[in-house]
């Protein structure tokens, strides 16, 4: 079967009904672009009617609007935990299918296109030099991997290893897993990227080179354990890379798991007062993906001083933050308005402060604040949790 | 739509409405161009989303001028086929438009505009007003409130207040001329509290599917939500006992609800995902819930397990016992003599979740012939219908509901079907038609009636009905923009 024949079966078994587009039991907006544009084409039912049209002929990839239909989408899957049509979450699967053919087709957005060409010369996202990877751990006298053999290997990333506004989340993470002695080390310049994004948009051949690339890279290495602070990432090599095929002989932990586990071994303690009210926003990748939402609350509540106060829209009801799958790259405005929207949501719980747990998240709500020059505290866990050691 | 006519209308619903809420790209039209019934698909020339009165007017005014269809358009889950433009045109999406005008607790009503859906109202009950209730329907959370009360809609208190256009205190709507009037106390005074005793005018808007206007706020009734909730479910082999029993409670005014399922079993449907409503109907062996198996069902010889549902509902405990006491008495009476077992209690629990209703059609394709009529006439009108089904090789499914204590009541004839095989979805429309000429020899009225249901009824109705229906039209639509191929279209 092709991607059309699998698009095809879905689309047809979509209702219309519009379960996707509100949050059960809540009855609150789940969809950032059907939210935020209106039209039918924006929700997920739209999305998989345009598959529909293209299996059909009646509609093609090269039609005004219809790869702006199809990546306006962050893949955040709230489609998919609303959906009783569609046992197991295929809604999204749908949308990457169909990204993958508009690729093959040519159609590509033009900032999914500089994307592509960086992740060809740098091997990252952003455009950043390949040399530069390693510079955020400079003079923290990590193990370099590639050299010699460390327990665990935390892997920073794109964006923490070349924002530097965002860097010192990835120090905060290295910090942690020191204190509690963990033999912690990281690959440095000769980290790539994990290719997830490209998947996201559809360029699969990409996505596969540095799966396999870094498969064999951590395999080689013999590390047990490979811990990240971003969610994307998290899920990319919990969840895609598994579908490849390829042996992984370590297992991948997100980092506010890893830290869970420290607490709960008495091998990290948290003694210093956080005096901050907070919530906590679940990124879609650590959340609905990966199915992890208690780590990261039961880390945030060891912190002593600290109080945690949820959101209506939380856990498998999260509201996305709007950066994901390239929507960040190619709308702009729109992942703004995404974010601008959990920020509101988050000071109606009278928290000071938004925490989270990937840095695709903390950026974009940090870039909302900064366009509407408003003020709200914006964290990564760690840095919290590093303060309370 | 001849290219240069269409960008001057385009240019004029631009200027109207604003540019981001006008599309006429292919994408938008073609998601708007099917539901989830088996109905043809029907491309609409434009998607327009007004936000406010004076845009709507000035939408139909232009539609009006220019002779283009105009298909007032909610949410589209209306499993008739209603929002699909037959001839073209201007869908307008009413979402945005879903503020709630006036909530007035004292009386006991609230004013909301077409894009205020019942997830909406769930929400703020439950939250701010816990002692109130709807008369609920099994739809999703995002279904339009406006649009089944205006539809003639079945809700979860139908056996207390009919259907829910019963429920109108009243409304205000554009007529297709661009002007706007009131319905109800509203017309006359400062309150929406009532629609008696005025000439009832609600008539020109309620049960017309969109053909006379566009219904901008509408004043709906709230009921008390008692704080103690009981429900029973019995299956009953057979019809008529069923039915019987069903009629009998309805009389006695016992039960807020009471249903008549006559879902078969679906063995190895899919319990992976779905509500936990499904679940329990799926267990408790009435569900709705198919494999894709349609295409080739063959039903099993025996009799048919029916399904009785009745929800209690009280202000006390003692109330609670009294009336579990009478339901005791009726349902021993009324089924002496037949075979019948109680759903078990784990399985009657799940059933009490009533909203959301999620995962109702996993084929993909839902529709029905949804009828009201006498009950007293259910169960031979099934023991025709039944045979139908079987032909067509398609499950038996019906749901039956007494309204307003038995006077009339709800006969729905459904099916699931799926989508990708046109083998399947031409034998379900055949299927459906054919119901339909036994619903209709029965007495029964289909509700939300497709086009081709309604052309059928037609040719049977009174000319002299058929002839005011027709100058009613006339005269709010002269130039036959609204929705057509529904109510009084002169097929022009």
């Amino acid at each position: 079967m092709d991607v059309l024949d699998v698009v095809r079966e879905w689309n047809i078994r979509c209702a219309q009904c519009g379960d996707c587009k509100a949050f059960k039991t809540l009855f609150l907006p789940s969809c950032p672009s059907g939210h935020r544009f209106k039209f039918n084409s924006y929700f997920a039912t739209g999305r998989l009617m345009i598959g529909r049209g293209l299996k059909e002929g009646v509609l093609a990839l090269e039609d005004d609007d219809v790869i702006d239909r199809l990546y306006t989408c962050t893949v955040c899957r709230a489609c998919d935990e609303n959906c009783g049509n569609f046992p197991g979450g295929h809604i999204v699967d749908v949308i990457e299918g169909l990204r993958q053919m508009a690729v093959s087709a040519g159609c590509l957005l033009p900032a999914h296109q500089v994307m592509v060409d960086s992740l060809k010369k740098n091997d990252n996202v952003l455009e950043r030099p390949r040399e530069e990877r390693g510079d955020w751990a400079r003079g923290l006298g990590l193990k370099d991997i590639t050299a010699g053999r460390a327990e665990v290997v935390y892997r920073a990333g794109c964006l923490l290893s070349f924002d530097p506004e965002m860097q010192g989340v990835a120090r905060d993470a290295v910090a942690l897993l020191r204190r509690a002695g963990v033999d912690v080390g990281i690959e440095g310049r000769d980290e790539v990227c994990c290719g997830g994004r490209a998947y996201e948009i559809g360029q699969v051949a990409e996505f596969t080179k540095y799966a396999e690339h870094n498969v064999e890279a951590y395999n080689n290495a013999g590390v047990g354990r490979v811990v990240l602070s971003c969610a994307d990432g998290l899920s990319h090599l919990k969840l895609l890379y598994p579908r490849l095929d390829i042996k992984m002989n370590f297992e991948v932990l997100h980092l506010v798991e890893y830290l869970d586990l420290l607490l709960k071994e008495g091998r990290l303690r948290f003694t210093g007062e956080v005096p901050l009210k907070v919530t906590y926003h679940d990124p879609c990748h650590l959340g609905r993906y990966a199915g992890i939402f208690e780590p990261p609350r039961d880390v945030l509540r060891s912190i002593p001083g600290l109080e945690l106060v949820e959101m209506e829209r939380s856990r498998q009801f999260s509201w996305c933050c709007g950066a994901g799958a390239g929507v960040k790259q190619a709308y702009p405005d729109f992942a703004l308005w995404t974010a601008r929207e959990r920020i509101k949501e988050a000071r109606e719980t009278g928290a000071e402060a938004l925490v989270t747990a990937c840095p695709w998240c903390e950026r974009n709500f940090k870039d909302a604040l900064k366009e509407s020059g408003e003020s709200f505290g914006v964290y990564d866990i760690a840095e919290l949790a590093l303060r309370a050691v | 739509m001849e290219a240069g006519v269409k960008g001057k209308v385009q240019a004029e619903l631009e200027k109207i409405v604003g540019g981001e809420y006008v599309s006429a790209s292919r994408p938008d039209l073609y998601s708007y161009s099917r539901d989830m019934s088996e109905h043809e698909p029907a491309w609409p020339d434009f998607v327009v989303m007004p936000d406010g009165v004076a845009e709507i007017q000035g939408v139909l005014r232009l539609a009006n001028r220019e002779k283009i269809a105009v298909i007032p358009y909610t949410a589209g889950d209306n499993v008739g086929g209603l929002t699909l433009p037959l001839r073209g045109g201007i869908i307008l999406d009413l979402k945005r438009m879903n503020r709630l005008i006036e909530f007035n607790e004292p009386d006991r009503y609230i004013v909301v505009e077409p894009g205020y859906n019942f997830g909406d109202l769930r929400r703020l009950l439950d939250r701010q007003y816990p002692h109130l209730w709807y008369s609920f329907p099994g739809a999703p959370g995002v279904s339009s409130l406006m649009s089944n009360a205006l539809l003639m809609g079945f809700g979860r208190l139908t056996n207390v207040i009919g259907t829910n256009a019963e429920n109108v205190n009243g409304l205000e709507a554009v007529l297709p001329t661009g002007e706007v009037v009131k319905i109800g106390s509203a017309a006359v005074t400062s309150s929406w509290a009532n629609r008696a005793p005025l000439p009832d005018l609600a008539g020109l808007f309620l049960g017309w599917q969109g053909a006379t206007g566009v219904v901008t706020k509408i004043s709906v009734q709230l009921w008390p939500r008692h704080p103690f909730k009981h429900i029973r479910a019995v299956l009953v082999e057979g019809i008529r006992p069923a039915c019987n029993l069903a009629r009998r409670l309805a009389q006695t005014r016992v039960a807020e609800i009471i249903e008549v399922w006559t879902f078969e079993d679906a063995p190895g449907a899919d319990k992976d995902k779905g509500s936990r409503v499904n679940e329990g109907k799926q267990q408790g062996a009435i569900s709705m819930r198919g494999e894709r198996t349609n295409a080739t069902y063959d039903r099993p010889p025996g009799p048919d397990t029916i399904s009785v549902v009745v929800t209690l509902a009280a202000d006390s405990e003692e109330e609670m016992k009294a009336k579990q006491s009478l339901l005791d008495v009726i349902i021993r009476r009324e089924l002496k003599g037949a075979k019948f077992r109680e759903l078990p209690r784990e399985m009657v629990g799940l059933i009490e979740e009533d909203l959301p209703v999620t995962g109702s059609a996993p084929l993909g394709g839902l529709t029905w012939v949804g009828s009201m009529g006498p009950t007293s006439r259910w169960a031979e009108a099934l023991e025709k219908i039944y045979p139908i089904y079987d032909r067509y090789r398609l499950r038996r499914a019906a749901i039956l509901a007494p309204f307003r204590s038995g006077h009339y009541g709800m006969l729905r004839l459904v099916v699931q079907f799926y989508k990708g095989d046109p083998d399947e979805v031409e034998r379900v429309g055949k299927c459906m038609r054919e119901i339909l000429e036994v619903v209709l020899d029965h007495g029964f009225i289909p509700y939300k009636a497709p086009a081709w249901a309604v052309a059928e009824m037609m040719k049977r109705s009174d000319p002299g009905w058929a002839g005011l229906l027709a100058r009613v039209k006339k005269m709010l639509d002269p130039n036959d923009i609204m929705n057509p191929g529904r109510y009084g279209d002169t097929g022009k």
